[in-house]
């Protein structure tokens, strides 16, 4: 009835051809995600579960994915905010750099924050007179995620504040707000949704890092090596812990998916509120 | 961003009458009221309410929005939209001194006034029209502001809604006493207001006066085109 439900059809989607040819993308997507589910029986998949490798790692990765998600969310939100609130070109071009870590190939990322924190790189000579050493160390992985995920959040959190009505900021002002209380009042709960989402790509991008991770910090267990990097190790002597772990990270990155999905859109700023006014009436 | 010229010497007293600004798309009139608001630095000039300077670039004065005490009420009413009807309303006093349940009191006898205290528990995504600018009003209104900024207050209504709506928002500019400065496009809102007109023409005012004095003698075409039918 509606112009609408004609369109597919105007566009074919709703015929074979075009069906058949949709079918070969999505195959290709679900096939390894069933195949990793169909891998292993129960039993195997407890032996692989009580391999040395498995715990070590899955609570190094927990630790630190949750340490670099509160740095890119505590240090990516001001710039997120700088870039919705500025126009012109230094903007635009800063946008440009903020995506860098996403198109540059994470070897040359490992090698680029070895060229910055490494004894003989960069910020070398000072790290070394203050006694720190940070590659092959768990700041190095935490480090790592955190330039690997931050874009994620960055431009989310930055597209979320763009889409804030500037006249409600005014209104908060005029009622009475320091440009503080009018960012942490209106904007961040009205943004609210595209922060959570953006916060939620970056963990999953952060649990996922294993490139630069191996080339800056190493695969030093208990230390460095992370999910990702025990499956790589474990996949030598014991595919089926390689596969259990496999299936813990596969099914929290499920989670975080159907999470994002289930995100209440604009309700989720008034929950927030909702809990910090009640907090603060106590 | 850049406003540009705009000489304007509004003069508004004792907060009987309304000034209502009118004038093209892209004219500037939404610019003034924000400038008004602090939201826009002007390169020169003076705002002043009353006998309180808000700006002044010769004497370096800028008082930032918070201090200005400007109800601004923008188009589309701007209320929040995660925060309860009450909780929008009182949102210009959780920051004072006030106690909580004082601060509730002021809000919920504003709504009152109003005839929005029913709407005190309801989302702003689940009102009409009339009911936010409603609202929008109370919330401007509790914080006792020196004037009123009300950008197209009954742009978003229907034309039923609207006019009974702009009979009401005369009645209540009126009981509240507060000088309110109005933009809108519609001679009928102005009439209603019985307000005081200024025409912005690209950042200047053009013409100034009562609606029948434009009508009479319109200074540029678009002043003919507006006032010129004849007044009902």
């Amino acid at each position: 009835m509606s112009r609408q439900a004609h369109l597919p059809d105007l566009l074919g989607a709703g015929r074979w051809p075009s069906l058949a040819a949709a079918v070969p993308m999505l195959v290709l997507i679900v096939l390894p995600v069933v195949a990793l589910a169909l891998a292993s029986s129960p039993a195997e998949l407890a032996a692989g579960a009580r391999h040395p490798l498995f715990l070590p790692a899955l609570g190094l990765t927990a630790r630190t994915t949750v340490v670099s998600l509160v740095v890119v969310v505590a240090a990516g939100t001001p710039l997120a905010w700088w870039l919705a609130a500025s126009s012109g070109r230094w903007a635009r071009g800063v946008e440009q750099l903020v995506d860098l870590p996403i198109v540059l190939p994470p070897a040359v990322l490992g090698i680029a924050l070895l060229q910055t924190f490494g004894r003989n790189g960069l910020l070398g000579g000072p790290l070394e007179a203050l006694g720190l050493q940070v590659p092959f160390t768990t700041a190095a992985v935490v480090l790592t995620q955190v330039v690997v995920a931050s874009p994620f959040y960055v431009q989310s959190a930055a597209a979320a504040f763009g889409r804030v009505d500037r006249d409600l900021l005014i209104v908060a002002r005029t009622l009475g707000r320091s440009p503080a209380g009018a960012f942490f009042g209106v904007a961040v709960p009205v943004a609210l949704p595209g922060l959570v989402s953006g916060a939620a790509l970056a963990w999953a991008r952060a649990i996922g890092e294993f490139g630069a991770t191996l080339l800056f910090a190493g695969n030093l267990p208990g230390r460095t090596q992370t999910a990702p990097l025990a499956i790589y190790t474990a996949l030598e002597s014991d595919v089926q812990a390689a596969v259990a772990l496999s299936l813990v990270l596969a099914a929290v990155a499920v989670l975080l998916l159907l999470g994002l999905r289930a995100l209440p859109g604009g309700r989720l700023g008034r929950v927030v509120e909702a809990v910090a006014a009640g907090a603060g009436r106590r | 961003m850049r406003v540009g010229e705009l000489d304007l010497d509004v003069r508004l007293d004792g907060g009987v009458q309304p000034v209502a600004l009118v004038g093209p798309n892209g004219s500037g009139k939404t610019t003034l009221l924000r400038t008004i608001a602090g939201a826009y630095r002007p390169s020169t000039g003076v705002i002043a309410v009353g006998d309180r300077v808000l700006f002044d670039s010769a004497r370096g004065i800028d008082l930032p929005p918070e201090e200005r005490r400007v109800g601004y009420v923008p188009q589309g009413y701007g209320l929040f939209p995660h925060l309860r009807v009450l909780d929008n309303v009182r949102f210009g006093l959780a920051g004072s001194a006030q106690r909580d349940n004082g601060a509730q009191a002021s809000a919920l006898a504003v709504l009152e006034q109003l005839e929005a205290a029913h709407l005190a528990e309801r989302w702003p995504d689940t009102l009409s029209g009339g009911e936010r600018q409603r609202v929008a009003l109370a919330r401007a209104l509790v914080t006792e502001p020196h004037i009123l900024l009300l950008d197209e207050p009954l742009a978003a209504l229907d034309a039923a809604a609207r006019r009974t709506m702009r009979r009401r928002l005369a009645e209540r500019l009126e009981e509240s006493a507060v000088p309110a400065m109005v933009i809108t496009h519609d001679i009928r809102d102005i009439v209603a207001l019985s307000a005081d007109v200024h025409v912005m023409e690209e950042g200047r005012i053009v013409q100034r006066g009562p609606a029948d004095a434009l009508a009479a003698h319109p200074a540029t075409e678009f002043v003919a085109e507006v006032f010129g039918s004849p007044l009902a």
